[in-house]
Formats: C-alpha cells, sequence, structure tokens
C-alpha cells in the first residue's frame, strides 16, 4: 500500500466533506457584513456590534461544527464503519480529520478578515460587547483550534451529534472560567481592576496549555473509536457496589401499558432520546433565567466577575433556546427518522405537536419560573432613586416574544438544513439576526406589536404546513416553493407597515408642485447662495485649546475677564459688515444675543444715563440689521429666526418705557424693519420655496438642505425611516405654509390651516393648544410668552406682533406728522430721522 | 494447510443477552462457508469479532493467520467484506469511491473495479446517494471483491439483488472457492446457500448447533414418522449412534427428529408391539435449520427411562463424517 496514496485519498474525502461548511459560514458571513454595511450607517448600535464581531463569531462556529461534520455525520451515516473496514491504520484517518480541519479553520479566518476589510469595519471599541472586542485578535485564534479540539474530542465520544455539539459550551468556557477564579484568588488582587490585556494574556496561556491536552484527549477518543469494541463489563455478585442500591431499576418501558394518548408517547420519545441533550439544554436555559432575574433586580453595582457569568449565562440560554428549536426535527441525530412515525401512520400535525411539545413546555416553564420570581420579588426599591438595576423587568409577553422568534426560527432553519452539524450552527446566527430584524422593526420602525407577533408565528406555520412532505422524504417544488414564500414573506412583512405608511404620507399634491416648481427654479437661480455665519466675540480666557479643558494662565485669564464688554453686541454678535450678504442664523447666538440685549434695556430703565443709551441703541441697532440680513437668506429657518428677532424688536419698542426713544435714530431703523409686513411675506415665500426645490435637485439625502435644520419634524414618524420621508413632508409643509400665506391675503380665517400644519409636523408639544401654534390662530392671546419652540415653520406667522409692527411705524409717523405740523415748518429729512 | 478462520472458545456476552457462547469454528481454506441463524443468533457478532471490530469477552480466533484485534489491518487487507447495508459515502460518485478506495490497496483495484462496474452497467459518473439499493450492493460487492480477496465475508450478500444477478454473484463464488479463495457468508436464503456452500454452520442462542459439510449435514438428519395402533404406546429408544432431536405426538403417529439414522434401524422399530408402520424421509436444509433453531430443540420432552438409550445391543451404523473440512468440536448443546 502506498503510504502517500493513503493521505491523499484521505485528505481529498474530508476535504470534500468540510467544504460546504466553509462555503455555507462564509456566505453567512457575507450576508450578516453585507447587513452590517447597510445598517451601519443609521444609528443602529446592535447591528454595528454584531457586524464588528462577526469575524470573530464565524471561525469559532467552524471550529465547534468540524467535529460535527466530520465525525459525528460520519458516524450517523454509518460511513466510518465502512471506512473503517478499509486495511486503514487509524492514525491517518483521526490525523486528515484534524489537518483538514485546521486548514478550514485558517480558511475561515482569512476570508472573514478579508470580508471584514471589504465590508470596512472599523473595529470600534463601543456598543454593548466592547469588552469582548478589546481581547485581542490572537487569543480568539488560539480560543478557536481549542474548540475545534474540544469538538473533535466530543464528537469521537458521543454517538449522536447534539449532545457532542451541547458538551462543547462548558469545554470551551473553561479557559474563561480559569481566568475568573484566578483572579478571584485573594492573593491575586480584585478582578475588578485587572485590566483587558492581562486577562487576556491569562486566557491565552491558559488556552495554549489547553490546546495540546484537547488534541491529546481528541486523538485517544479517536484511535478509541476506530478500535475494536470493548466487550462490556458485567458485574458479578462481587462487583457491585452499595451506591447500586440507589440506581433506579431498568425497566423496558415507562408504564405497563402503552400511553393512552400518542403524543405523551412523542413527548417521551423527544425527551428520552438523548436524555443528556435534555438535560444539557435544560441547565443553560435554567442559568440563564437565574442570570436575567439578577440582572433585573440587582441594586448597586455589579461586580466584574458577576457581571460576566451573568452576559455568559444569558448568551448560552439564548444558544440553548435555539437548540432546542434545532432539535425538534433533528434531535435523534437525523431527520430520516421521522419516517419511522411516517411508516407507521401517525398524522403529520399530531408528529409536529409532539416534536415541539417539550421545547415549548420547558420555555413557557421558564418563562413563568422568571414571572412568578419577579412577583415575589417585587420591583426592586433603593432609598436612593438613582440606584437602579442594569436592566428593567420586561414583561412576560417580551420575554415569550424573544422565545419564540429564536425557537421559531431555529426550528425552521433545521427543518430546511436537516443536516444537524449546520443547523446546529446556522440556526442561533439566522434565529438572532431574525430577533434583530424584528426589534428593529418594532423598536426603529414603530411597527406594532400584533403585527410582529404575527410575523413570529410564520416559521411555525411553514413548518406545519410542510411537515407532511418532511415527513416522508418528499421535498420537492411544493415544499420548497413554500419555503421560499414563508422565508420571503418573514423578510418582507416587517417592512410592508413601513412601505404603507410611507406611500401614504403626505405630500404636495402633483398639480400644486407643477404650480410651483417654475417659481421655486426662477427663484433659486436669483437666489444667491453665499451667506454669511455670525458667531459669538471671543470669550475665551484660555490660550491652548489643545485639550479639552486648556491651559489657563492665571494673570492673563484675568486680564481678559475684566477687558471684556458684556454689554456690548460685539461680544454676543459678531455679524460683519457686508450688509447685503445673507445671514446664517445661529439659535444660541441669537437667543444669548437677545437675552443680553433685555438686560442691557433694563439698566437703561433702571438707570437713563447717555451711556445705557448708546448701549442699548448698539443692541437694537446689530438686532435690527441681523434681522434685515437673515431676511436675505433663502433657508427658511432663518426665516423663522428673523421673526424671532423681530417679535423682540416689537415687543420691546412697544415698551412704553421706550416711547422716550421714539425719536431716536435706531428706534426709526428698527420700527421701518419691523414694519415691512410685505416684504417679510415676500422673504418667507422664496426661503421656502427655495429650500424645497434645493432639496429636491440634491442627490445625496443625507444632506439635506431645508430640512436639516430640524430633527423634531414629524416626531411620531419612527426614528429608522424618518430621513427617508423628510423631502415628501417638507414639500407637503410648504405646500401647506404657503397656503396660509394665501388665506391670510384673502382674509381667511387661519386657524384651520395651523391645526393642519401642526399635526402635519406631528404634533409638537402634544396637542394644538400646547404646541407652537397655539398663538397663531384668532383664539391666542399671549403674546409675550417666552418662545419654547424652534425649527417648526411658521411657528410666529400673523401673530399679533406683526400688526404691533406696522402699528408702532404708523405710530411714529403720525407723531412725526404732528410735530411737523405743530412746528409749521416744513422739515428737513435729516431732521425726521 | 492452516485453516482461513479459526476460533477457541469464542464468547460474547452483552448485558442481558448472550452473543456466543464457546463457539469453536474452523474453516478450511477453498470453502463456501455458510452461516445460518435467526435473528439475533449472533452472526453479525462473530462477523464483527472475525473482521477485528469486537473484541470477544472471551476466546481467541484466527484470521488468515493474524489475530484480528491485534493485527485487525493484516486481515482486512486480506479480506473482503461486505455488510448487509453497507454505508457508502453517498455523496461521491461511482468511479469516486472507487478511485478513493483504490488508495488503500495494491495497484489493480481500480481497474478491477471499474471492470466490475462496467459489467454491471452502473455509471460511473452517477452518485452514490442516487442509486437503487440493488446498485448499491454491486458497488459494495465489486470494491470487496477488486482486490481479489483471500476470504470473502458477506453479510445477506444478495438481499436487492435481482434474479439474474444473484444467480451470476452465487456462481461466482462457487468459483472462488473452486480457485482456492474462501467465502463466508451469512444469509437467511437458505435455498440460495443450498445452492452454494458446501459447508453450514447454524447458530443459535450464541451456540454452533451444527457445523458440517453440506451433504453430511442434510444425510445425518433423518425424519421418521412411525403409526401406530394406540396413542399410548411406547416407542423403542434408537440405538446408538442415533440420537434423537425432537419428538413429536400426533395422534396415533409420532414423529421424530433423528441424527445419524441407520435405515437398518427400521426393522428394529417395527419389531416392537404395537407399532403399524414406519416411515423415514431425508430432510432438507430449512428443515433441518428449523429443527436446530426452533424452541424445544434441545432434548426429546419427557424421556421415560426406556427412552433414554437403546439397548446395547442395538446396531452401530457408522458415523460418516470422515472427509469433513470443517467440524463442530463443541457442539453446544446436542442431545
Amino acid at each position: 500500500m502506498n503510504e502517500t496514496r493513503l493521505w491523499q485519498g484521505l485528505l481529498w474525502k474530508e476535504a470534500k466533506q468540510v467544504i460546504p461548511l466553509i462555503g455555507m459560514l462564509l456566505g453567512v458571513s457575507a450576508l450578516l457584513f453585507i447587513v452590517w454595511a447597510a445598517t451601519s450607517r443609521q444609528l443602529n448600535v446592535t447591528l454595528q456590534a454584531t457586524g464588528d464581531i462577526v469575524p470573530l463569531i464565524m471561525p469559532a462556529l467552524f471550529a465547534a461544527g468540524a467535529g460535527a461534520i466530520l465525525i459525528s455525520h460520519e458516524k450517523e451515516t454509518r460511513s466510518l464503519n465502512w471506512l473503517a473496514s478499509l486495511p486503514i491504520p487509524i492514525r491517518p484517518i483521526v490525523m486528515t480529520k484534524f489537518v483538514v480541519a485546521f486548514a478550514g479553520l485558517m480558511l475561515m479566518w482569512l476570508g472573514c478578515w478579508l470580508l471584514g476589510i471589504l465590508a470596512g469595519l472599523d473595529g470600534g471599541n463601543g456598543g454593548p460587547l466592547a469588552e469582548l472586542k478589546q481581547i485581542h485578535p490572537a487569543f480568539w485564534f488560539l480560543h478557536s483550534i481549542y474548540v475545534l479540539l474540544c469538538g473533535f474530542y466530543t464528537a469521537w465520544r458521543n454517538k449522536n451529534a447534539f449532545p457532542a455539539l451541547v458538551w462543547i459550551i462548558p469545554l470551551a468556557l473553561l479557559p474563561f472560567l480559569v481566568v475568573e477564579i484566578w483572579h478571584a484568588m485573594p492573593f491575586i488582587g480584585s478582578s475588578q481592576y485587572a485590566d483587558v490585556t492581562q486577562k487576556t494574556w491569562v486566557m491565552g496561556i491558559v488556552t495554549a496549555l489547553a490546546i495540546p491536552i484537547a488534541g491529546w484527549f481528541a486523538y485517544r477518543a479517536g484511535r478509541r473509536e476506530l478500535q475494536a469494541d470493548e466487550p462490556e463489563r458485567l458485574l458479578g455478585r462481587d462487583g457491585l457496589h452499595s451506591a447500586d442500591a440507589w440506581r433506579p431499576p431498568e425497566t423496558s418501558a415507562p408504564s405497563e401499558l402503552p400511553f393512552r394518548n400518542s403524543l405523551t408517547s412523542l413527548v417521551w420519545q423527544t425527551i428520552h432520546s438523548s436524555r443528556w441533550m435534555s438535560i444539557g439544554l435544560s441547565v443553560p436555559l435554567l442559568a440563564g433565567a437565574l442570570a436575567w432575574l439578577v440582572l433585573t433586580n440587582h441594586l448597586g453595582q455589579i461586580s466584574s466577575w458577576l457581571m460576566v457569568a451573568i452576559q455568559v449565562s444569558i448568551g448560552l440560554s439564548l444558544l440553548a433556546v435555539s437548540w432546542l428549536g434545532v432539535a425538534v426535527f433533528t434531535g435523534d441525530g437525523s431527520s430520516g427518522r421521522l419516517k419511522f412515525l411516517a411508516d407507521r401512520g401517525v398524522s403529520p400535525h399530531r408528529a409536529w405537536v409532539g416534536r415541539h411539545w417539550f421545547g415549548v413546555s420547558l420555555l413557557c416553564g421558564i418563562s413563568l419560573l422568571i414571572l412568578v420570581v419577579q412577583a415575589i420579588l417585587g420591583t426592586p426599591l433603593s432609598p436612593d432613586a438613582y440606584d437602579r438595576p442594569a436592566v428593567p423587568e420586561v414583561s412576560l409577553l417580551t420575554i415569550l416574544a424573544v422565545f419564540a422568534v429564536v425557537y421559531g426560527v431555529s426550528q425552521w432553519t433545521s427543518q430546511l438544513v436537516p443536516m444537524l452539524a449546520a443547523s446546529a450552527f446556522l440556526a442561533p446566527v439566522l434565529s438572532l439576526v431574525a430577533l434583530a430584524m424584528l426589534i428593529n422593526a418594532g423598536v426603529g420602525n414603530g411597527v406594532r406589536l400584533g403585527w410582529l407577533l404575527l410575523i413570529a408565528v410564520l416559521p411555525f406555520a411553514a413548518t406545519w404546513w410542510t411537515m407532511h412532505d418532511f415527513m416522508d422524504g418528499r421535498r420537492g417544488w411544493k415544499y420548497w416553493s413554500t419555503m421560499v414564500v414563508a422565508g420571503l414573506l418573514f423578510s418582507l412583512l416587517p417592512s410592508l407597515p413601513v412601505w404603507i405608511a410611507k406611500s401614504q404620507f403626505p405630500r404636495m399634491p402633483k398639480e400644486r408642485v407643477a404650480e410651483l416648481l417654475p417659481e421655486a427654479r426662477r427663484l433659486s437661480k436669483a437666489s444667491s447662495m453665499n451667506f454669511a455665519s455670525m458667531r459669538m466675540g471671543d470669550l475665551d480666557l484660555r490660550d491652548d485649546f489643545s485639550n479639552r479643558l486648556g491651559e489657563v494662565d492665571g494673570e492673563t485669564a484675568v486680564q481678559r475677564f475684566h477687558q471684556r464688554n458684556y454689554a456690548s453686541p460685539d461680544t454676543w454678535m459678531v455679524i460683519g459688515n457686508q450688509d447685503d450678504t445673507p445671514l446664517r442664523a445661529d439659535t444660541w447666538i441669537i437667543q444669548n444675543s437677545l437675552e443680553m440685549a433685555s438686560f442691557t434695556k433694563l439698566r437703561w430703565k433702571q438707570n437713563p444715563s447717555e451711556t445705557s443709551k448708546e448701549e442699548l441703541a448698539a443692541f437694537i441697532d446689530r438686532l435690527t440689521t441681523a434681522a434685515r440680513r437673515l431676511r436675505l437668506s433663502v433657508r427658511w429657518f432663518d426665516q423663522e429666526m428673523a421673526d424671532y428677532v423681530e417679535e423682540w424688536l416689537v415687543n420691546n419698542l412697544s415698551d412704553k418705557a421706550m416711547q422716550p426713544l421714539q425719536s431716536e435714530p435706531f428706534f426709526r431703523r428698527a420700527a421701518e424693519q419691523v414694519a415691512a409686513f410685505d416684504d417679510r411675506q415676500s422673504a418667507r415665500r422664496r426661503a421656502l420655496l427655495v429650500s424645497w426645490h434645493v432639496d429636491l435637485e440634491l442627490s445625496e439625502h443625507s444632506q439635506w438642505y431645508g430640512v436639516s435644520a430640524n430633527d423634531d419634524w414629524f416626531a411620531r414618524v419612527p426614528l429608522n425611516w424618518r430621513a427617508s420621508i423628510m423631502q415628501k413632508g417638507f414639500g407637503a409643509v410648504v405646500d401647506r405654509c404657503l397656503q396660509i400665506q394665501e388665506k391670510q391675503k384673502a382674509g381667511g380665517d387661519l386657524e384651520p390651516e395651523f391645526r393642519a400644519l401642526h399635526e402635519l409636523v406631528g404634533r409638537p408639544g402634544g396637542d394644538f393648544e400646547t404646541g407652537p401654534y397655539s398663538d397663531n390662530a384668532s383664539s391666542g392671546q399671549n403674546t409675550l410668552h417666552p418662545r419654547r419652540f424652534y425649527g417648526y415653520p411658521a411657528v410666529s406667522w400673523f401673530e399679533p406682533w406683526e400688526t404691533e409692527g406696522q402699528l408702532i411705524w404708523q405710530r411714529l409717523q403720525t407723531k412725526a406728522q404732528t410735530e411737523t405740523e405743530s412746528e409749521s415748518n416744513v422739515p428737513t429729512e435729516e431732521e425726521v430721522q | 494447510m492452516n485453516p482461513v478462520i479459526s476460533t477457541d472458545q469464542l464468547t460474547m456476552r452483552f448485558r442481558g443477552c448472550d452473543a456466543l457462547l464457546g463457539v469453536d469454528l474452523t474453516i478450511q481454506p477453498g470453502t463456501v462457508f455458510a452461516l445460518l441463524g435467526e435473528n439475533g443468533a449472533g452472526k453479525t457478532t462473530l462477523i464483527r469479532i472475525l473482521t477485528g471490530f469486537q473484541k470477544p469477552t472471551s476466546g481467541s480466533a484466527c484470521v488468515c493467520d493474524f489475530d484480528p484485534l491485534k493485527q485487525p489491518l493484516e486481515v482486512r487487507r486480506r479480506v473482503g467484506y461486505v455488510s448487509d447495508n453497507p454505508a457508502l459515502y453517498d455523496w461521491m460518485t461511482v468511479g469516486q469511491i472507487g478511485w478513493f478506495t483504490a488508495s488503500f490497496y495494491p495497484d489493480g483495484f481500480y481497474d478491477a473495479y471499474r471492470e466490475s462496474v462496467a459489467k454491471y452497467e452502473i455509471p460511473e459518473d452517477r452518485k452514490i446517494r442516487v442509486l437503487s439499493k440493488g446498485q448499491r450492493a454491486k458497488i459494495a460487492l465489486s470494491l470487496a471483491l477488486a482486490h481479489d480477496p483471500e476470504l470473502l465475508i458477506l453479510d445477506e450478500p444478495t438481499s436487492g439483488l435481482d434474479p439474474m444477478v444473484r444467480r451470476e454473484f452465487l456462481e461466482s463464488m462457487i468459483g472462488r472457492a473452486a480457485s482456492g479463495r474462501t467465502v463466508f457468508l451469512s444469509s437467511h436464503q437458505i435455498n440460495e446457500v443450498e445452492r452454494v456452500a458446501d459447508t453450514i454452520g447454524i447458530l443459535h442462542n450464541g451456540k454452533l448447533q451444527a457445523c458440517e459439510p453440506l451433504n453430511d449435514l442434510k444425510g445425518s438428519m433423518t425424519e421418521l414418522t412411525v403409526s401406530l395402533d394406540d396413542p399410548l404406546v411406547q416407542v423403542p429408544t434408537l440405538p446408538e449412534p442415533a440420537e434423537t432431536l425432537l419428538e413429536e405426538n400426533q395422534g396415533r403417529q409420532r414423529r421424530f427428529l433423528v441424527r445419524n439414522f441407520d435405515p437398518s434401524m427400521i426393522s428394529f422399530i417395527e419389531s416392537a408391539s404395537g407399532v403399524v408402520a414406519v416411515r423415514d424421509r431425508t430432510m432438507t436444509l430449512e428443515e433441518i435449520f428449523i429443527a436446530h433453531t426452533r424452541k424445544g430443540f434441545a432434548g426429546p420432552p419427557g424421556p421415560p427411562p426406556e427412552m433414554s438409550r437403546g439397548p446395547s445391543e442395538s446396531p452401530k451404523p457408522s458415523t460418516g463424517d470422515g472427509g469433513r473440512e470443517s467440524e463442530v468440536v463443541t457442539s453446544g448443546e446436542q442431545s
């Protein structure tokens, strides 16, 4: 026998067997990377974090699954027996399996690394999995080799693939456990202060030491499996131990007579097909429930090791939920075994219920346990109001819904991919992706819970519907078309309400677009997009800006502090002297300037000296100029801020205390500005139309011109799809605002229009009466309240201040005329001013 | 010449049952040996021990001069083995599995395999998973025979084969034996076994009830029907070396299964009072198998003192078992 040919043949066989798993996992990785790339631009931290750890997860999944594919599957199909009947030494059989698996693992690492580069993973350290991501990838590499060997060991040792997979979990966690125990030792010091690098080193050393041990155990288990079976040790009377008295007697059947209900028999078969599997899945579920209860009830700081234990327990319990689902169709090692029931005429739907009974009962039991314990413990209360558990309690329905999604998708996967070694690893990944998708639909897209629950039922309905074909081993076009339809429905239905809502979202009517677009285009062409920004004066005391706090030189700082002139508008609002250039508003600067102007006015009222009058005059002049230049802007938001400034001017110019200043030039200039009603309407119309037109022309949706000033628009629209309707919604808003203008011109009642606008922008402030438009209505009374809403269109339109502004000017004109007449002299122009 | 297979007090006990109980077996080269037995009789356990897959509880075995437990590879190189339901790699094609298996055998394997597959008219590019049960059996046979093994071990070899192929295959077994190769087959198809086997072993309850050349086995067993004038009449005990294996009352008739019966004993029985007529008939292999495996075979029921042994003066026919190529050294519960 040629030694080289022997190795070649075995390597070829093993490689051919493992390639589908590599391809499948790389395919899923690519899918996850695409999902990540598509969602990472949105503010979805969970998916972003998932995307970042995919390069770590996929090789780990391969490491755990290789043993199942190369060993358990061969045991299941008995091809290993046939191989062993050939004249092949045991060592090449065992070693080629490991060599091929190791090469596959390297390929997985390489593939996921390349995919990571292609998808542009930033390796950021944020998100809920930040601690895991801080661990150096070299450790994960070592750990994957260790898991691979553990998988080989459990696969050689177990007849059924499922318990073999379950037993990998505690073995894989051993290095982490050792490290936590090590850091918990009194002579090591508190683990709370152990940094991740130190932990990684210890875990790396432990794992490196564990690799040869696991390898030796795996090799020995392989040799034992392929050697001749040892005869059973039959104990004689002397061999019996006193402990045997406690062992329950072995019975051939669980009861004297067969169970009356065939469902009971099916449940019995599910549980007893592998008792270790049932126990192995129940224990992590219970541990996860306890960890959840600790997490939702523990007040105060949770120690580092406890938090790790909680995270691991909850993660494992989710894996157990998924594997309970996988066990439904592949739990007894081979899907072909269901044919035993089919051959005996068992109703497919009865078999379906029987297979689900154990898993569903276990999940319901765990949920009820959480509910009962939570009810007994009550809501955790602490004397310190800010001392709350890390995670709030959730309802029973929420827990059940999470279980239903993970379990449902997993059982679906196991029916679609009946090879246990594949479905056991695909199912957890797919079920978590589905869970993230449904949570995203519910939380991010605002899809109703009832609709999501209906979607969660879909995987169950799909397997129920196709159970007959599956049991008969008849997976033809009907089966696959049902599955494809169900898969498409499951993927698309969460988005359906969003699509409907988007299509029904208000927009500018087509005829109105046709009417307004030429005007908007003309105005855009005629308007300058150049602008000047406003800024504050130099108020900083620092010299060095290299860090956030800055280096402050004491003497310089005191000197600068004394040099500040808070009574000058140059300190609060610097707008330059290009009077024809439109100004772009800064809400913060305008607010501060108005407050300081009010303060200056108060100082003048308290001490009406010439200096204080000049200071007030300077402020009012600056605000008048700012309002005028804001009116030149074609951005609708600047018009709103101009309204804000002019409203302040009106309120103060109409103040009785200010009337003695009517003859001052600054008063007259301000009065002229606030009286320009028609110019204001034109500026508003132009700004709305140009903003709308610019947004229409912009190809990149993330760079809104018109609506980017404020994110509170359409607040009732869920965040994830708000951006996509912004442009359409802005068109509707522009239309509504222009209708308000036109109706005002025609002299109609504006309240219904403002109410409609209030509804359109998402009812800011709740009811109309408490919202930004209540003062615009004819019923609005208070004109001097502090402004509460910024960034909504038309919030100050046609309020009493606009009329008051005109009246101030008229009064000024009348007074000037009276003075002229009383002097019976023709006044020169300079005198009027 | 050394026997191809020899076992010594082979015992295999499992919890709850004894698969083999002190089996001694010797099979000479050039034999087509058929192992017969009910389901669960221990046939597969015996084959697993002979091929080195199972260690016995006690006893030893030797196959092709090698200990299958200590030198399993040497045994497997010389043996071709086909199980009743061969589990081949179903993702391979017919050609690939031959190419793959050839890696573990000397040159010439692949050519012989392809020749065999071509004879069965199975396309080489077809996947194993799409083959019928019979076609899979043909592939398994081709793989087992391609290296021309000294010993061919077949567990239910013809199940799934169509009648034409079955006939050809069985004839080829005779050809192999004629060329000095040995065939060990375990089967329920007694008619087929009868056609090709030259030595028969009958395994029952873990014990080898019989292991003789086919002709000897058939010649040694006689069905004796004695007609009586009164059901209560006692039939005289047969003289040695005759052994009564089973006795059944059927009214005025008694039916005996007798080993080593000699026709000269008929006159002895007829001479007894109350005996009307005696009829003897040579049994078929199937009847012999059923006789060995039916319940109550262990010994005649309720032997009266005069039924236990015949008088010492009874004639002693010759044993007639010279020239056996295989023999039972320990025959379990033979009466």
